[in-house]
């Protein structure tokens, strides 16, 4: 399903994935599909997720404990697997925003303001 | 916090919270969420407006190579562990590297203690565990008998020839008989140990020959001269030459045909003296009084192999049964008969050592708890200081988990450290533990590292962690770390506590080695008493040896006749004293013969046994065995005079306590009353040590050789000076009057006399190095105790210092500490061992277990010890500087 929509799509930063991820989550629980159209849907379809990196990722996170996840039925009464933020994730997840948003204003800082890109 | 409870459950807690982690998601779970996915994605592009077969495709297409995905999900768990267990030892590696002192310290100290264990459990393993090198080796058992007056080892022929035919409970049963071969005619004449066998003793073991035939049932018959070679004298001798079954061989001088060849490794049976040949029991029938058809002749030993099913029990009844029908039948030679004992053959092969062997397992596995003490106790004081590295990784986010396994895989890397190099000390240890064992200890040839001594090894290594490494570990990881932040590193009531569990394995080492030194003490005194027995007779300047005459060209008149010159052409040789032949000679071999008092009769089974002694003349003058009545045996004493005979000390106190033994006649009844002749006592002689030094000197008589040439003598010459030197000097007067005679058994009597103590230096050398690891270790364990007091006590003393305190307080503080400390161990000591001596007293000599002053002599020792461990913190406490001592806070 390549359309001319994907040229302007942007690959994800190293490491943001996992941000994404345990953002996506504050809400509330979600199943892998779910997480990947969420953050496509609110990224306004700029950001692309490779679904074949989430499911390592979605491993990797409850494996340091941000998440954990169960056997559930989706809405259209498909089987899938949830995931829940935890403690320990919700702690995480401030701590990388916080960085990310510390970082992403200097960078723009770095940059100048969006008229000078030209 | 809940965790101020007993030690045991926090240490299941701790396992359990290791064990459990985060259950582990299955490789098929991860595919299923892949296919779930798939279905989501699809049903999303689905609605979206594509076909059923375009969703999927892209579906597909979007989540990549499935296959991939799921490597990446399998590789991500196969190696997070590991991961961590690499970060872990590297990090581990790094601490010990850090601290070369402490890591140096606690490896030795463990290696010490898990090399010394390795190397002795080597010899347990080799002597006492190895299974008997035969078919089934649990199934055989050795049958011995009961008899009036204790266990006989032995059987008689007829007795044994009935038990095989009327047994109903072992599926063979054979008998073996020591007996030893001079083989002329292939090269030199050779002197070869070897064994009378009945006829189906290799079945019985099942092992055929390599090469040739084994016995047949007639082979037992009289006529029949076959032998079996054992595979070193067919390599030796016959050049491994294939086609030797059949030839024929001169053994004493007697023509026999040689029935084939034992596989290599073969023997039996397991002694020292490795047979080399067996021959089936024919021979001896031939001649004219047969051994073998005495009833009273009790020469066989004998193994059987149990039927299956039945037990030792049923068996030892079964044979009971026969051997009381015989006690009926044969009143003279079998009515002392009181039952039968059954044990395993290995047992009987090993029994005598093992219980000395498992006495020093005990004592080496008390070297490892103090060594396991000493490491806890500097992992202790260690991990006070290594509070705050804790606390700080703690902080930084590294989980409870995460950090006992740390502390934990320190633990264990300290532990195989110390296994390494403990391995490498069993390996050499059990080299010279080897060159240590007598060959009193049987099987010792086996003992090496072999598979089992690696697991016991590895094994030793983990049991270790745990013994020195959980209670550090509990105590370092346990919650509300950062205390230890808040505190500065110095939590008070850590401190108070780490110091008490310090102080208890300290004290605890002490009394352990107080034990093993009272243990190894009394060894020494035993030992040294055994070396301060009288034998009886001089042993200084004796020379033994003994040699075969062929029985073809030699009667045993004309034996008589050729001793009689050999011994008047020896006395002639320069540098010989004097020079005679006995059999038995002391300490290699003691015969036992009932005997009657003239005007004493009794019945057969009730009549008097005492040792028996064939002496050639000048016997006693040559062995400086003192004649205290009477006279010596002389050359008049021959088969044409009167019968006379020798007695005891001993046997004249035991059978003539209120009367002069001289002039009375006793005569020697060994099974056939009435052949042996009436003696007349003609000399009382001093009593000898005959059965070993520890033995007991038992009533004994001499009877002149030349009036009853039985059997080869041994012979003894006294030198004027060092009696090797007299070896080739008897060489070359024996080969110039009967050459291609082979001498052996050619010893100073010394060596006889250490070959009969090796056994007890063997233990003593033992325990005594045990011991002497056990007071070094714990030396070490107060030096470190009293130290590390001194380093947390610096504030303080300085303080006392700035308050008055002399040089001299200080030194009575510290080292005071070190006696307290000390004192309690050796209190407790005292207490433990005199419950774990008692397990010596079989080993002990002239020495009671609880010898008080053997317990003292020991105490002084640890007490100077612990003066010198703790008088060097002193002097360093000492030297203290109260100024800088109080600023530094």
């Amino acid at each position: 399903m390549l359309t001319r929509k994907d040229k302007h799509r942007a690959a994800l930063l190293q490491g943001t994935l996992d941000m994404l991820i345990l953002r996506m989550l504050m809400p509330g629980q979600n199943h892998g599909q779910g997480i990947a159209r969420a953050i496509e849907q609110q990224s306004g379809d700029v950001l692309l997720i490779d679904h074949g990196a989430l499911y390592p990722a979605l491993d990797r996170l409850e494996g340091k404990g941000w998440i954990n996840s169960q056997w559930g039925t989706s809405s259209n009464n498909r089987k899938a697997r949830f995931y829940t933020l935890t403690v320990k994730g919700r702690r995480q997840l401030l701590k990388e925003t916080g960085q990310w948003r510390k970082v992403a204003a200097a960078i723009s800082r770095v940059l100048g303001p969006q008229e000078a890109e030209g | 916090m809940e965790h101020r409870g007993p030690l045991a459950s926090r240490f299941l807690s701790l396992v359990s919270f290791l064990a459990f982690r985060r259950r582990k998601r299955s490789q098929g779970d991860f595919a299923e969420e892949l296919q779930a996915h798939l279905a989501l994605e699809a049903d999303r592009l689905r609605e979206a407006g594509m076909s059923e077969e375009e969703a999927l495709a892209a579906a597909r297409r979007h989540l990549g190579n499935m296959t991939r995905i799921q490597e990446r999900f399998y590789e991500a768990h196969r190696w997070r562990w590991l991961d961590d267990l690499t970060k872990d030892v590297r990090y581990g590696l790094r601490q010990l590297r850090r601290n070369p002192g402490f890591t140096a310290v606690a490896v030795i100290t463990l290696a010490l203690g898990i090399g010394a264990n390795t190397a002795m459990f080597s010899v347990i393993d080799g002597v006492l565990l190895r299974p008997l090198p035969y078919a089934h080796p649990s199934q055989l058992v050795s049958v011995q008998q009961r008899v009036g007056h204790g266990v006989s080892s032995s059987v008689s022929y007829p007795n044994f020839f009935d038990w095989r035919s009327q047994n109903h409970v072992f599926s063979s049963i054979a008998a073996y008989w020591e007996s030893d071969f001079t083989l002329t005619g292939v090269g030199q004449p050779v002197y070869l140990p070897g064994e009378f066998v009945t006829w189906d003793t290799f079945r019985l073991l099942g092992e055929r020959p390599a090469l040739g035939r084994g016995f047949l049932p007639q082979d037992e018959q009289a006529g029949s001269h076959e032998v079996l070679l054992s595979h070193r004298l067919w390599q030796s001798r016959f050049g491994s030459n294939p086609k030797v079954v059949g030839h024929a061989i001169a053994l004493d001088g007697k023509s026999y045909t040689i029935a084939g060849v034992m596989p290599a490794g073969f023997q039996f049976p397991i002694s020292a003296e490795t047979a080399e040949l067996w021959t089936a029991i024919a021979p001896d029938a031939e001649g004219k009084s047969p051994m073998t058809a005495d009833r009273g002749a009790d020469l066989f030993s004998v193994i059987a192999r149990l039927k299956p099913g039945v037990t030792m029990s049923q068996a030892e009844a079964d044979i009971g049964v026969i051997s009381r029908r015989l006690a009926k039948e044969h009143p003279n030679t079998d009515g002392d008969f009181k039952g039968v004992i059954l044990q395993p053959e290995l047992r009987q092969i090993v029994g005598s050592v093992q219980l000395a062997l498992l006495i020093l397992l005990g004592a080496v596995g008390f070297v490892l708890l103090i060594a396991c003490a000493n490491v806890a106790s500097l992992l202790l004081s260690r991990g006070t200081s290594r509070n705050k590295e804790m606390a700080i990784r703690v902080a930084l986010g590294a989980g409870r988990r995460r950090v006992v396994r740390q502390l934990l895989t320190e633990t264990l890397l300290l532990s195989f450290l110390g296994t390494g190099l403990g391995l490498l000390l069993a390996v050499w240890g059990t080299r010279v533990l080897l060159r240590l064992t007598p060959v009193t200890i049987p099987r010792s040839s086996q003992v090496g590292v072999d598979g089992l001594v690696l697991l016991f090894a590895i094994a030793l290594a983990f049991v270790t962690a745990v013994m020195f490494g959980a209670a550090p570990a509990l105590q370092l990881s346990k919650p509300g770390l950062g205390e230890a932040l808040k505190e500065g590193g110095r939590s008070s009531s850590d401190a108070g506590r780490h110091r008490r569990l310090r102080n208890g394995l300290v004290i605890g080492e002490t009394a352990a080695a107080f034990s093993l030194l009272a243990g190894a003490a009394l060894l020494i005194a035993s030992y040294l008493a055994l070396q301060r027995t009288d034998p009886g007779f001089n042993p200084h300047q004796l020379l033994t040896f003994t040699f075969q005459l062929p029985r073809t060209r030699y009667s045993r008149a004309q034996e008589v006749s050729f001793y009689t010159r050999l011994l008047a052409r020896l006395r002639q040789t320069p540098g010989v004293r004097s020079a005679s032949g006995v059999v038995p000679l002391p300490e290699t071999d003691h015969w036992s013969v009932s005997f009657e008092i003239e005007g004493h009769p009794v019945a057969s089974a009730m009549r008097p046994v005492a040792g028996f002694v064939m002496a050639s003349p000048g016997y006693f003058h040559t062995m400086g065995i003192p004649i205290l009545q009477g006279r010596e045996f002389t050359e008049a004493d021959d088969a044409k005079a009167p019968p006379v005979t020798a007695v005891s000390q001993a046997f004249a106190r035991r059978y003539f306590p209120n009367e002069d033994p001289m002039g009375k006649r006793i005569q020697s009844v060994a099974s056939m009353p009435g052949t042996s002749p009436w003696r007349e006592i003609v000399g009382v002689v001093g009593d000898v040590k005959d059965r070993g030094l520890a033995g007991t000197t038992g009533p004994v008589y001499y009877v002149p050789y030349n009036q009853l040439p039985m059997t080869t003598l041994t012979f003894i010459v006294r030198a004027k000076g060092n009696p090797r030197a007299l070896v080739s000097l008897v060489r070359s007067e024996m080969a110039s009057m009967e050459p291609n005679i082979p001498l052996y058994n050619i010893e100073t009597m010394e060596q006889y006399l250490a070959s009969s103590s090796a056994q007890a230096r063997f233990n003593t050398i033992l325990l005594g190095i045990f011991a002497s690891l056990a007071l070094l270790l714990a030396a070490v364990g107060l030096y470190g105790v009293v130290s590390y007091s001194v380093s947390q006590r610096t504030h303080e003393i300085g303080l006392r210092m700035a308050l008055g305190a002399q040089k001299r307080d200080v030194l009575r503080l510290v080292v005071g500490q070190g006696m307290i400390l000390a004192s309690t161990g050796v209190g407790i000591g005292i207490v433990g061992a005199f419950g774990l001596t008692r397990f010596l007293s079989t080993l002990l000599y002239g020495v009671k277990p609880d010898d008080p002053l053997t317990f003292v002599a020991v105490s002084a020792v640890l007490m100077a010890v612990t003066l010198v461990a703790s008088y060097l913190p002193a002097r360093r406490a000492m030297r203290v500087d109260p100024v800088v001592a109080l600023r530094h806070e």
